[in-house]
């Protein structure tokens, strides 16, 4: 399935016509939008003591405050910032990163392909999150060591999917047909190779949100983040610190927590629509509600409608 | 129960499902199939005729919905009973052979289990073997231990009718089985499949889009247009007088030798062959040590071919002539051996720098992909154009437009920025052409350019081959499995067999006087021959 297919008219439509990506984009636009206005509607500074510790919600601060007496609310929103962007980077990155070796690997093929196959599989062995932690450990902690860190553990199974997917499509005759035109083999690559990748590569982009800002949090709650910057993961970090649970101030885990969960569904909630672009059966299965038919395509027994 | 019909169809309207409506496939088709006949239902891609096989057995897939009428298969009622009756009556009294037998078996179970696997379904007393079925297709029992990939095309097919066959239905429906088969292989599956139906009366359902094989093998023909079955007559009285204009179209479109105009030999050109191979070899998994290979694709092939020629290569698919294109065209290289082209090596793709001069450009078989799908006609054009060698560069627009008026697509402004699913299969084609002529080649490598089209265009696109050799003189090397198109539009023909060329000669010698044994089983088995009969038993009116 193309780029253009998968962003044109046609596919806006279908993907704005489905309830849960509605729903989807909704949340994520809704905290993206909270996060990047952080600067003006937070209403305290979120590394100040503003309120007594602990505080459960109330008028004054909606979220609670934190056991060392920040604002929640005020923290949430900053901590957004940080932590939306940073996952994002990632993403790009290791989507970026996934596409030229699997390019690269798919066009030369031969010794090319043999060495970036080698070395992506010995990156899907290496056990991400150890590696993680130990490189986190040694390196001076920061959104930069994050994303770094992140992107070099985390782009190996893209490489793989990626590289099946070019692979296949190398095959087609319209590529052989702009060889035999005389192309150069990066416009091949760039212009006839890559837009056809378009559903694959954004599928995968939104997987990949998804994984930056789960591991990102994961990190930083084990304490391997920056403990001066104020993102979900530190949030959560500091929460434990200051045994919240045990004192029953569950404001202060479940706000950075429902904010990871709630990204995180809703990029899956606009996975399953980017999916449906490049799985003719699920497709089908939509069309088919949209004609009436309840009926899973799997039973294999077209139905029989007689009133159309 | 003689007088239930084997298959009763009555106002069969299909649909498929569209973002704002259902799109109507098939409308208020009607016909019917007394048991133990064999029907034919003819019709070019997209009107419909596969919609009503799969619909038959309630087999269309989603977005497909049945939308009116009735189906009955030897009485009962398909469409008003339940979901499990309907599967009840797959394969015990219906069943449906479909084109590609590579996707219809399981790749990673051997054939036994597979055909016991349908043996298993049936409920009757008399149950026959894996063995027994094998043999009734004609295939040596010892082959029941083999994986489908083990198995050559022709047999696959035949492992799928034995088990379409297996629990003796009333009727088999027959989905283009034949259509990714060479003529050879297809004459004796339907010689075997004739000799089941005597044997135990099944009706049959043949579709294809192939009307002299409906000559040779059915009772009945129906012929599809558009959803709609526009007329049904017996074979015998359709070979004489076609009712409706549509099928006369059909049956005259495809691409005739006219052996009434003498072979003529074309002049002895006194300048260098364009093409010239000597001792052409490409051999696939050899072993370094011993030098043998698994595979020899072309076998010593020799070979020349004139300034303005077009010369057939004709065989059947795995003969090697698809290789012996790409080594011409420099997509693949040889094993040993040489090849000239227009007194050069062709160069490897992988080692070509833009714009160095390239004598032959490859005119691709699949129209469907070998243009993509996500740029416009003006894009392909352009491009080929710009990376054309030598030539002026400053007016590409200009030399685009020439480019499609010189393949008929006109007016060339409405083309330009229309996308290949915008198109036709054959308007594709001409693009196709448009494409390699860019570079204003010396060879056209045509790889079976018109084998996936319908047969009304399938002659267009000869045509437009032939005038592009006469307007531009270029010459065509035409890669087809077809000996009737490489009669109708070759000035010789090179036959190839296992890698090898085992006779050429000037077409119509070749074709009517084959020397080979291979080339004449090749032109025995073409069905409705290669012109002489049909045209002189079907007289086209004057109109």
């Amino acid at each position: 399935m193309s780029l253009s297919e998968t962003f044109g008219a046609k596919a806006r439509r279908q993907l704005l016509g489905s309830i849960p990506v509605t729903v989807g984009l909704v949340i994520l636009g809704a905290l993206v939008a909270a996060s990047a206005l952080a600067q003006l509607v937070a209403p305290y500074n979120p590394k100040r003591a503003t309120g007594g510790i602990n505080e459960p919600p109330s008028l004054t601060h909606l979220f609670g405050t934190t056991g060392q007496g920040q604002d929640v609310l005020s923290q949430f929103l900053y901590g957004g910032q940080n932590t939306l962007w940073v996952a994002f980077s990632i993403a790009v990155l290791t989507t970026l990163l996934a596409l030229i070796v699997a390019l690269t690997a798919a066009y030369f093929r031969g010794w090319v392909d043999d060495l970036l196959t080698l070395v992506t599989n010995v990156f899907l062995v290496i056990p991400g999150l150890p590696l993680v932690v130990v490189l986190a450990a040694f390196l001076p902690p920061g959104p930069l060591t994050m994303i770094m860190v992140l992107t070099i553990t985390g782009w190996a199974f893209g490489a793989r999917l990626f590289r099946s997917q070019a692979l296949s499509l190398r095959e087609r005759e319209f590529i052989a047909a702009a060889e035999d035109v005389g192309e150069s083999r990066w416009r091949i690559v760039a212009i006839e190779l890559l837009p056809n990748m378009g559903s694959v590569v954004a599928a995968y982009f939104v997987n990949q949100v998804i994984f930056a800002i789960t591991a990102q949090a994961s990190l930083e709650f084990l304490g391997l983040g920056d403990g001066g910057q104020i993102t979900w993961g530190s949030m959560l970090f500091w929460a434990q610190n200051s045994s919240a649970l045990i004192r029953g101030a569950w404001w202060t885990f479940v706000v950075p927590g429902m904010a990871i969960a709630l990204t995180a569904f809703s990029l899956a909630l606009i996975n399953n629509a980017v999916d449906e672009i490049g799985n003719p059966r699920l497709r089908a299965d939509r069309l088919m509600r949209r004609a009436g038919v309840r009926k899973p395509s799997a039973t294999l027994m077209t139905p029989v409608k007689r009133d159309a | 129960m003689l007088d239930v019909p084997a298959l009763d169809i009555v106002d069969l309207s299909v649909g498929y499902a569209g973002e704002d409506s259902i799109i109507p496939a098939v409308d208020r088709v009607s016909f019917s199939i007394a048991p133990g006949e064999f029907m034919g239902l003819a019709g070019e891609s997209g009107c419909g005729k596969s919609t009503i096989a799969q619909s038959i057995l309630r087999l269309l897939r989603a977005p497909g919905i049945i939308t009116g009428g009735e189906i009955r298969i030897a009485g009962n009622d398909m469409l008003s009973e339940d979901d499990n009756a309907v599967r009840a009556l797959r394969w015990r009294t219906a069943s449906i052979v479909l084109q590609n037998s590579l996707t219809s078996l399981n790749p990673v179970k051997r054939i036994e289990w597979q055909l016991q696997e349908a043996l298993n379904r049936g409920t009757s007393s008399v149950r026959r073997t894996p063995a027994e079925l094998l043999q009734m297709v004609d295939i040596d029992p010892k082959r029941l231990r083999a994986y489908p990939h083990e198995l050559s095309g022709g047999q696959r097919q035949r492992v799928v009718i034995a088990m379409a066959l297996a629990l003796e239905p009333k009727l088999i429906i027959l989905d283009e089985p034949t259509t990714a088969l060479d003529v050879i292989v297809q004459q004796e599956i339907f010689v075997t499949v004739k000799a089941l139906q005597r044997q135990m009366g099944f009706a049959v359902l043949l579709i294809t889009h192939d009307l002299p094989l409906l000559f040779k093998v059915a009772d009945r023909i129906a012929v599809m247009k558009d959803g709609k079955i526009v007329e049904t007559a017996p074979v015998a009285e359709f070979r004489q007088h076609q009712e409706h204009p549509y099928s006369r179209a059909l049956l005259t479109a495809s691409p005739k030798v006219d052996f009434t105009t003498p072979p003529v030999a074309r002049p002895k050109s006194v300048a260098h062959p364009v093409l010239e191979t000597a001792h052409l070899t490409k051999a696939y998994g050899t072993n370094p040590l011993t030098g043998r290979s698994a595979l020899v694709a072309v076998n010593d092939v020799s070979f020349r071919l004139a300034p303005g020629e077009i010369v057939a290569l004709v065989g059947a698919s795995g003969s090697g002539k698809s290789t012996f294109g790409r080594i011409v065209t420099g997509l693949t290289r040889p094993s040993s051996g040489d090849v000239l082209v227009d007194g050069r090596t062709p160069v490897p793709v992988s080692r070509r720098r833009p714009h160095q001069p390239r004598a032959a450009q490859m005119v691709f078989q699949d129209v469907y992909g070998s243009l993509n799908p996500l740029h416009t006609i003006g894009h392909h054009l352009r491009r080929a154009v710009i990376s054309a060698p030598g030539g002026d560069k400053t007016d590409v627009e200009g030399r685009v437009a020439a480019l499609l008026t010189e393949v008929g697509l006109t007016p060339t402004a409405s083309y330009l920025d229309r996308r290949p699913h915008e198109l036709s299969g054959g308007q594709r084609q001409r693009v196709g052409l448009a494409r390699a002529l860019a570079a204003s080649p010396k060879l056209l490598v045509a790889d079976e350019p018109v084998s996936m089209l319908d047969v009304s265009i399938r002659r267009d696109i000869l045509n437009l081959i032939a005038r592009l050799r006469d307007e531009q003189g270029v010459a065509v090397l035409y890669i087809t499995h077809d000996v009737v198109s490489a009669g109708y539009i070759a000035d010789r023909i090179a036959v190839m067999h296992r890698g090898e060329i085992v006779e050429e000669g000037l077409a119509k010698a070749v074709l009517a006087n084959p020397q080979h044994a291979y080339t004449r089983q090749l032109i025995a088995a073409v069905p409705g021959g290669l012109g002489l009969e049909t045209s002189s038993a079907n007289p086209v009116p004057a109109s």
